[in-house]
């Protein structure tokens, strides 16, 4: 089960807290910055990992992909039932 | 209230103890004193502890809305009571009727102590208009069970993810709500992933529709938040937010559900148990959608903090290393010793050196001393004063010869010379030598008298001859 975007988050600043803090040994400093980086990294991607996608939901489930500037076009009218 | 009793100041707690005095209260030294104004801030803290958000029901009255700031100030009543309530500009502002003097509203907000009058006042952050029909109290009942039920606690609502994988909309398809979300949502993240599940919002069936598409949309497990939206409208336009359908809907989401209805400070019954409940579409979006750019900052700056905070571990054990290097070689005890035969080595160069100057000192001292010591010498001395001794005593000699012969030569011309003139030899061609007794030769005959005794030497012995008198004698 791969951690949620906020765990990464926290574990990243957590790690750069403790790095920060200079009372890890070397070694841990070493593994922490290790980790660190694998954890920026991780974060990174996620965040590459997204292109926009509009996409409208029918009733039974089915997707359908919107055009985001035809959606915006629209003109503004009441809302109907 | 001029003659009060003001001579004897009481204290507040955190003064100094009073003297005990002689005035009237005996027990004033024990019991504890409020202040005024410490009494007002301990009521304001408690009340504003105790009550914290409330709403309260009644009559506006005493309506002044301040010229310059803009606040309005009103005393809310009911038969039995008042409370002063203000509202600040921004929310006065945001309201959609207008305050008037004989509305009867339910008003929320922070209920607090006013310090200066030491009234209680109610901060309004919102007001509804109280329908005495049959709507707002069922409103009101449907709030009241929905909180029993715990539905709308504090405690029941989720965070927002800081990245939501994708954001669902339901709202209606051609609603200005979702225009807003839309463009709100690509302004914050362009890469955002949106599912929109149109729904009808208002009329006949609203409120089944809200929920069948709220919970379709949930079950797909794509979004990780759904905005629940519609846009501004009356309130019995709203009426489908505030249905128990729309609630249970809003309560079983697995995803984390933000309210957008409205956009005044109405508050729907799908406000009160949502995550997250925004006075408009717009807001609800701005909430539910993370700024891309500003978490992608975080990491970099995560990281470039990372990377800094090893190099400095890094650089600084070197550094601490380097320091403990230097240390330990300074204490190398090889080294030390090195160091300190070097130092014998140098020692004993040096004490070598002066002790070979002071040597060779004493040495030339020591020739010079022997030279002038021979040159005191005595023994020298005397074979020096012998010798001269006896080149003096050799010239004494000699000269002491010469003398000797000169005299003894002298003495036999003396001895020539008184042999001839010797009286003897005078005497022996017949003279005669006369003397007196006392020996001394006579030449005159004055010098005896006559009877005197008179010697007188011959050639051949002597005769002693009695004066008789003078002769006369012709010269």
């Amino acid at each position: 089960m791969t951690q949620s975007f906020e765990e990464l988050m926290s574990r990243l600043e957590d790690i750069v807290g403790r790095l920060e803090s200079n009372q890890l040994s070397l070694e841990q400093a070493i593994e922490a910055y290790q980790e660190g980086v694998t954890l920026a990294k991780q974060g990174h991607s996620r965040l590459a990992d997204a292109e926009r996608r509009i996409e409208e939901v029918t009733r039974g489930g089915e997707r359908t992909p919107v055009d985001a500037e035809e959606l915006l076009k629209k003109p503004r009218s009441e809302d109907e039932p | 209230m001029a003659d009060a009793p003001f001579g004897m100041r009481r204290r507040g707690p955190s003064d100094p103890p009073l003297r005990a005095s002689s005035s009237s209260s005996s027990n004033t030294t024990d019991t504890f004193v409020f202040s005024v104004g410490g009494l007002q801030r301990r009521l304001r803290a408690e009340v504003e502890k105790s009550f914290g958000v409330i709403h309260v029901g009644g009559e506006i009255s005493s309506l002044t809305i301040h010229g310059v700031s803009g606040h309005a100030y009103f005393v809310l009543k009911d038969e039995q009571a008042q409370l002063r309530c203000v509202m600040w500009k921004e929310q006065v502002q945001r309201l959609r009727h207008k305050l008037d003097n004989g509305m009867e509203v339910i008003v929320y907000g922070r209920i607090t102590v006013f310090e200066k009058s030491g009234q209680l006042q109610l901060t309004v952050q919102g007001v509804d208009r109280q329908g005495s029909g049959p709507a707002e109290e069922a409103w009101r009942a449907l709030a009241e069970k929905l909180r029993l039920e715990g539905l709308t606690s504090p405690a029941r609502k989720r965070r927002l993810p800081m990245l939501p994988r994708a954001v669902g909309v339901v709202t209606s398809k051609n609603g200005a709500a979702l225009r807003d979300i839309v463009k709100t949502a690509l302004r914050r993240d362009p890469f955002t992933r949106l599912l929109i599940a149109p729904t009808p919002v208002q009329g006949e069936g609203a409120d089944l529709a809200i929920a069948r598409t709220l919970l379709m949309l949930d079950d797909l497990r794509i979004c990780d938040v759904i905005i629940l939206a519609r846009g501004g409208g009356s309130r019995e336009d709203l009426w489908a937010f505030n249905s128990e359908v729309v609630a249970r809907a809003v309560c079983a989401c697995f995803a984390v559900v933000v309210t957008g209805v409205g956009h005044e400070t109405d508050t729907s019954i799908a406000d009160l148990v949502s995550d997250l409940s925004c006075s408009t579409p717009t807001a609800a979006a701005e909430h539910a959608i993370p700024v891309r750019a500003e978490i992608r900052n975080r990491f970099v700056v995560a990281e470039n903090r990372l990377r800094r905070a090893l190099r400095a571990e890094v650089t600084g054990r070197g550094r601490r290393l380097m320091r403990l290097e230097a240390k330990l070689t300074a204490q190398d005890p090889l080294r030390a010793m090195q160091r300190k035969s070097q130092l014998l080595d140098e020692l004993t160069n040096r004490a070598e050196r002066s002790l070979r100057i002071a040597l060779g000192r004493r040495q030339q001292l020591l020739a010079v001393m022997t030279r002038r010591l021979a040159r005191v010498e005595p023994r020298a001395k005397m074979a020096a004063l012998g010798a001269r001794i006896q080149i003096l005593r050799a010239k004494q000699d000699h000269l002491l010869a010469r003398h000797l012969v000169a005299a003894k030569q002298r003495l036999a011309e003396q001895v020539a010379g008184l042999e001839a003139l010797s009286p003897l030899k005078v005497l022996a061609r017949g003279y005669a030598l006369a003397t007196t007794e006392d020996h001394r030769v006579i030449l005159r005959a004055s010098q005896v008298a006559p009877g005197d005794r008179v010697n007188l030497r011959l050639s051949e012995g002597a005769l002693t001859l009695r004066v008789e008198g003078e002769l006369e004698i012709e010269s």
